[in-house]
């Protein structure tokens, strides 16, 4: 098989190259491929578009942590820990 | 026992606690262990209080003893990381490498900014990322949320880059067929 018919229909390593390319860590290679299946493929190009939307919703729910609190029950047995312990 | 009073103790809880679980929640992804972690934080503080150097703050210097608490975490999971690699899950591809008919992505409807700003989504979002084993949300933390570099989550999760590509992969898979799946039912 042709590294063309290869790439044409290798949409698992096309994924992940995706991944990778987001990450600034995809050598030339892997690129070219990339962007060769991309061509021909609109189903990773969708995917390819999608991801970044994923990762845009990823960051903002993480974000959405530093709003955590715990709750007062919790907090008060820490405070009675803490205040055997320096008894 | 002036150390004591010099570091405020009784005032640890209330100023340092819900610091500590933001900082330790997303990076464990479970509230249980998050609460835990801070818990022990403060006994092993009130351990060393004497080796305590008041060149760094108070804050630092939690912030530290949480980081190691967390690595230990990290370690003490090591051992069933083999079971979260999702090798068992369904594959998404033929063995040819084109996408399975069934998991074809298909678009979200969602592609506008706008929608990113919705509620619902926020809740879908969060019940996809529940589905996903715990340590893929926690490699999700450190990428999005610590923006670390590649290696360094490797060392800190103690997994191979190879398997750490092979994570994101399934993990982006998967909780984009369970968004396209969840969303599209509304």
């Amino acid at each position: 098989m042709s590294w063309y018919t290869r790439t044409k229909y290798d949409c698992r390593s096309t994924t992940m190259r995706i991944e990778k390319q987001q990450s600034g860590s995809i050598n030339i290679r892997d690129m070219i491929s990339m962007y060769t299946h991309l061509f021909t493929c609109p189903f990773c190009r969708l995917y390819k578009k999608q991801t970044g939307i994923l990762r845009r919703l990823l960051k903002k729910a993480l974000d959405a942590y530093k709003l955590a609190t715990l709750d007062a029950a919790y907090k008060a047995h820490l405070q009675r820990m803490i205040e055997d312990r320096i008894r | 026992m002036a150390l004591q009073e010099d570091l405020n103790v009784k005032e640890w809880v209330n100023d340092y606690a819900d610091y500590l679980y933001r900082y330790a929640l997303p990076r464990v992804g479970d509230e249980e262990t998050a609460r835990e972690l801070v818990q022990e934080t403060f006994l092993a503080a009130l351990e060393s209080l004497s080796a305590f150097e008041q060149k760094s703050s108070l804050k630092t210097w939690f912030t530290a003893i949480l980081r190691n608490k967390i690595a230990d975490e990290y370690r003490r999971q090591a051992s069933v990381k083999r079971l979260q690699m999702g090798h068992d899950r369904e594959d998404f591809f033929e063995e040819n490498g084109i996408w399975k008919e069934a998991h074809y992505p298909r678009p979200f409807g969602l592609e506008a900014d706008t929608a990113l700003h919705n509620k619902e989504l926020d809740s879908i979002l969060k019940k996809c990322l529940g589905k996903l084993p715990s340590l893929w949300n926690t490699v999700f933390a450190l990428k999005y949320l610590d923006e670390e570099k590649t290696g360094a989550i490797c060392s800190r999760l103690q997994i191979t880059a190879s398997n750490y590509w092979v994570i994101i992969h399934r993990a982006k898979l998967n909780l984009r067929e369970c968004l396209q799946k969840n969303w599209f039912k509304q």
